[in-house]
C-alpha cells in the first residue's frame, strides 16, 4: 500500500475490510495467482467487490472449514497463492488438524485470516469468541501468528505475508473505527516489534486491540514502557532483551486467553532467560465470560485501560 | 494391456509387502493394503504419470494412507521407488512408515495418515489443474471406513458444485474398520445411492479384477465419477482374510511362511 494511506477511513473499514476491500483489489491490479477461500463469510470479510471483479479467483466453500483448508492446500501446492478467510474462531478450532496437517506438516504456504477476532462477536456468545486462536496456532512448527494492532497493521501484516514462503495466521479483531495506533506509515516487519513508548519501570507488550488500551494505561502511568508485539511466533527475543533491564514488572496484555498466546511467550522466553522480572499475563482467566457489549466482556477480563492501571499499580 | 505381465506385478507386490510386513515388529496394517492391491496396480497401468514431477500427470492421491504396502510396492514397480530404498522400510529416519509422506521424487503426492484429508486436498488439485487448462485425471483412493468422516462429504459436496469431472474416486470397500464390519460400527448403507444422490456417475466393479480395474478406471465422463471396489480385507491370506484383526497386526515366522504359501498358492507359483 502507498504511504498516502488514510488510517482514519482504514479504520472505518475495520482490519478485514481495509485488507479485503482496499488492498487486496490494489494488489490484484498486479498479479493473478492469489485464490482466496472463505467458509460462506465473504460479506462480512469485506470480500464483495473482489468477487464481483475476480471470480474466478475466489471460491466459496460454504460452511465447510476443513474441506476449504484441504481445498486451499490442494492449490496452494499447485502453485497458486492461497488465503482462507473465515471467522477466527471456527477458523483456529473447526479446522485445527487440517491446519496443522496442510500447513504444519505439509508445509503449504497458506495465509489464514481469521475476522472476528477476541470478543467482537459480542452477544454471539461464547461460541463465537475466538479466545485460544493464538495458543493453538503458535504450537504448529513453521506458522507465523500475528495479530495487528489497527486497520493499517492489519494490511501491512497480510501484504507482507503474501510476499513470504511461510504459513501465516492472522487474528483480525476489534469493532469498526477501531482506534488508530499508527497514525501514518510506518517500517512493519514480521517478527519485528515495535516500542511506542519508552519508560523505565514497567514494561508493557500488548497486540492487537490491547495496544490501544495499553497506550491509555500508559498515560496514566509514569515510566511505562509500552511494546507492540504485532508478532506472537517468531517472538521479538530481541525487543524484550533490550528492554526488560531495569524493569520492576512485565505486563502482557491480549484479548484471548491468557494460556498458551502472549503472555505464555513473553513469560517461557522471560524465565528461559533467567531474568527474574516478573510477568504478569493480562488476558481472559480460566474461564467463559458471561456474554455482552465489548466493553462489558474487557470489563470481566480486567482488561480495560483502568483496570490495567489499577492492576500495575497494585503490583509496584 | 498385457494382464499377464500386471497379474505378475501384483503377485510380486504381494510377496514383497509381505516381505516388508515380517520385519516390521512394530505391527503394520495388512488388512487394508492386501484388499487394493489390484487396485493399485490397475492405477498405475492406467493413470498417465510419465515421471513424478511432470506438470501435467495424472494426480494419484492415496487418501487411506495406512495402505503403504500396496501403496510403496506400486511405487516399486513402478520404478519409483528402489529395492534398496524399500528395505528400509520401518527403520528410524527412513521416509518410509506405516503412512506415506509427500515426496514427489518417489512418486507420493500427500502426506496421509489423518482420514478424509487427502480427498479434501485432491479438490484444491483437481481445481488447480482446471484453472491451469490441464487435461489430466485426479485418482483419489478411499477406504470404506474412512467415509465416516465429515470432512469426506464437505469434498464430494464440493467436486460436484465445481464440477470437477477430472476426478475419480476410487472406494477400497472391503468392509472392515478397526472395530470390525463397517455395517456394524457404523452402517452407511447403500454407498451407491448415496454417491449418485450426490450427483456423482457412479459404477460397482469386482476391486480383485485388474481387467475389470482397468476398464472402469479407463473410462473417463462428463461428470465426476465414483468406483465402488468390492473387495475382501486381507484378501489372499487364509488366516486374516475378513477378519478384524488382519486391520493392523504384525506377520512374524510361521505366520509370515504361511502367508507366502497362500499367495503362491493363488499364483500357482
Amino acid at each position: 500500500m502507498s504511504s498516502q494511506v488514510n488510517t482514519k477511513l482504514l479504520s472505518m473499514f475495520g482490519q478485514s475490510g481495509s485488507i479485503f476491500g482496499v488492498s487486496l483489489l490494489e494488489i490484484m491490479k498486479q498479479r493473478n495467482d492469489i485464490i482466496v477461500l472463505s467458509a460462506d463469510m465473504s460479506s462480512p470479510a469485506g470480500l464483495d467487490k473482489y468477487k464481483t471483479l475476480y471470480p474466478d479467483n475466489f471460491l466459496n466453500t460454504g460452511i465447510a472449514e476443513q474441506n476449504m483448508i484441504g481445498t486451499a492446500a490442494g492449490l496452494c501446492n499447485e502453485g497458486f497463492k492461497t488465503v482462507c478467510v473465515a471467522q477466527s474462531c471456527f477458523l483456529s478450532m473447526r479446522s485445527f488438524e487440517q491446519i496443522r496437517q496442510y500447513a504444519g506438516y505439509m508445509k503449504s504456504p497458506i495465509i489464514f485470516v481469521g475476522i472476528s477476532g477476541g470478543f467482537s462477536l459480542q452477544y454471539m456468545g461464547n461460541t463465537h469468541y475466538s479466545l485460544e486462536d493464538v495458543a493453538l496456532m503458535r504450537t504448529i512448527p513453521g506458522m507465523n501468528v500475528i495479530v495487528p494492532c489497527d486497520a493499517l497493521e492489519a494490511v501491512k501484516a497480510f501484504e507482507q505475508s503474501l510476499e513470504t514462503n511461510s504459513a501465516v495466521y492472522l487474528k483480525l479483531s476489534g469493532l469498526p473505527n477501531l482506534p488508530v495506533i499508527n497514525p501514518s506509515d510506518y517500517d512493519f516487519k514480521t517478527g519485528k516489534g515495535i516500542k511506542l513508548v519508552d519508560g523505565s519501570d514497567v514494561l508493557i507488550i500488548a497486540n492487537g486491540t490491547m495496544v490501544s488500551q495499553a497506550l491509555k494505561a500508559a498515560k496514566e502511568l509514569s515510566n511505562v514502557c509500552v511494546i507492540n508485539m504485532h508478532t506472537v511466533k517468531p517472538l521479538d527475543t530481541e525487543i524484550i532483551k533490550e528492554n526488560i533491564n531495569g524493569k520492576k514488572i512485565v505486563v502482557t496484555i491480549e484479548e484471548g486467553f491468557i494460556n498458551g498466546g502472549l503472555g505464555s511467550a513473553v513469560a517461557e522466553f522471560v524465565s528461559e532467560q533467567n531474568f527474574r522480572t516478573k510477568v504478569i499475563r493480562l488476558g481472559v482467566s480460566d474461564f467463559f465470560p458471561k456474554p455482552g457489549s465489548y466493553p462489558y466482556l474487557l470489563q470481566q477480563s480486567g482488561l480495560t485501560a483502568e483496570q490495567i492501571v489499577q492492576t500495575i499499580k497494585n503490583e509496584l | 494391456m498385457d494382464f499377464k505381465k500386471l497379474t505378475q506385478d501384483c503377485c510380486e507386490m504381494k510377496l514383497k509387502a509381505l516381505e516388508m510386513a515380517s520385519t516390521s515388529s512394530f505391527g503394520i496394517h495388512i488388512g487394508g493394503a492386501f484388499s487394493a492391491m489390484e487396485i493399485f496396480t490397475a492405477l498405475y497401468a492406467v493413470a498417465n504419470i510419465p515421471s513424478s514431477t511432470e506438470a501435467e500427470r495424472d494426480r494419484i492421491i492415496v487418501s487411506k494412507g495406512h495402505c503403504v504396502l500396496a501403496y510403496f510396492t506400486a511405487l516399486w514397480k513402478k520404478g519409483f521407488v528402489s529395492e534398496e530404498e524399500l528395505k528400509s522400510f520401518e527403520t528410524d529416519g527412513s521416509v518410509f512408515y506405516g503412512h506415506p509422506n509427500r515426496n514427489l521424487k518417489y512418486g507420493i503426492e500427500f502426506s496421509a495418515g489423518s482420514l478424509g484429508l487427502g480427498i479434501s486436498y485432491a479438490v484444491g488439485v483437481a481445481k488447480a489443474c482446471k484453472l491451469k487448462h490441464y487435461n489430466n485425471r485426479i485418482f483419489i483412493l478411499l477406504g470404506d471406513g474412512e467415509l465416516n468422516e465429515g470432512i469426506v462429504w464437505e469434498s464430494l459436496m464440493s467436486i460436484i458444485n465445481y464440477s470437477l469431472n477430472n476426478i475419480t474416486i476410487i472406494i477400497d470397500n472391503n468392509g472392515y474398520q478397526l472395530d470390525g464390519k463397517t455395517s456394524e460400527v457404523m452402517n452407511m448403507t447403500d454407498l451407491k445411492g448415496k454417491f449418485e444422490s450426490f450427483g456423482f456417475d457412479t459404477k460397482t466393479v469386482d476391486g480383485h479384477s485388474i481387467e475389470s480395474l482397468t476398464e472402469a478406471f479407463s473410462l473417463s465422463s462428463n461428470v465426476p465419477n465414483v468406483i465402488i471396489a468390492k473387495t475382501t480385507k486381507a484378501n489372499g491370506i487364509s488366516f486374516l482374510m475378513n477378519t478384524k484383526q488382519s486391520h493392523f497386526c504384525t506377520l512374524s515366522g510361521k505366520k509370515y511362511n504361511q502367508a507366502v504359501q497362500d499367495i503362491k498358492t493363488v499364483y500357482h507359483e
